[in-house]
């Protein structure tokens, strides 16, 4: 009774629910870059996808103060930050630009995909603890 | 029922090793799925670049955004190295324990 209770516990528990946020956010996020990169020269003004930007970074939000309020998850919550500051400073340089070139598109996607990569390789690996 | 603690380390040791050999793969993979991830973006970049698709600023500021996905990653091999630690650690209490419960029982 005594050792039962005193299993190691380094990482929070896993939720199969929050994974399915984060795909479904990854998503999102690379849909808007391959809207804006299919769309013509008049539709890729930053009003077009404002709405589209608005949205993600609400899932990205929703996602960080899920992991904030989880216990021994700070590796993710720093993942997670990192993801939405570079979202932020993507989404300010369109709006300062209002428009994107595709070559720019196409970067500002490939690097946030690799920042919800972590964020998801994260959470999957919570689903390999025994 | 005797305790040998000799034959419950050895035993608390081979559970360690296969729970690392077991979870090692995932650790693996994923490290290396970040350095070739990696290796095309930069390709990727350095090619716009050089055909002039890429302004020098924006490509700057996106090679130093470079670090900061490395900074995840690592953030993201740490979650992995404690899910492996864990494991490892609390199989070889479940030796532990039922050792324990074995050697108990008669009382």
């Amino acid at each position: 009774m005594l050792l039962a209770s005193c299993r190691v516990s380094l990482v929070p528990a896993y939720d199969a629910a929050l994974q399915t946020q984060i795909e479904n956010a990854a998503k999102a996020t690379d849909m808007l870059y391959l809207k804006m990169m299919d769309a013509s020269m008049n539709d890729k003004e930053y009003a077009t996808y404002a709405q589209d930007y608005l949205n993600i970074e609400g899932e990205i939000n929703a996602i960080l103060l899920k992991n904030e309020i989880r216990p021994k998850s700070e590796d993710i919550v720093a993942s997670i930050k990192i993801l939405k500051d570079y979202f932020i400073k993507a989404k300010e340089d369109h709006v300062k630009r209002n428009v994107l070139s595709n070559a720019e598109a196409l970067i500002y996607n490939e690097q946030l995909k690799a920042l919800w990569k972590p964020v998801l390789i994260e959470e999957m690996a919570l689903s390999k603890v025994r | 029922m005797k305790f040998d603690i000799d034959e419950v380390l050895t035993n608390m040791l081979s559970a360690v090793k296969k729970s690392l050999k077991t979870d090692w793969p995932f650790a693996k993979e994923t490290a290396n799925n970040f350095f070739q991830s990696r290796k095309e973006r930069l390709d990727l970049l350095t090619s716009l670049r050089l055909s002039n698709q890429l302004s020098e600023e924006f490509y700057e500021s996106r090679i130093l955004d470079e670090k900061k996905i490395l900074i995840s990653e690592l953030h993201a091999l740490a979650i992995i190295s404690k899910v492996l630690a864990q494991n490892a650690a609390n199989a070889a209490f479940d030796i532990l324990e039922k050792a324990l419960k074995a050697a108990l029982s008669p009382l």
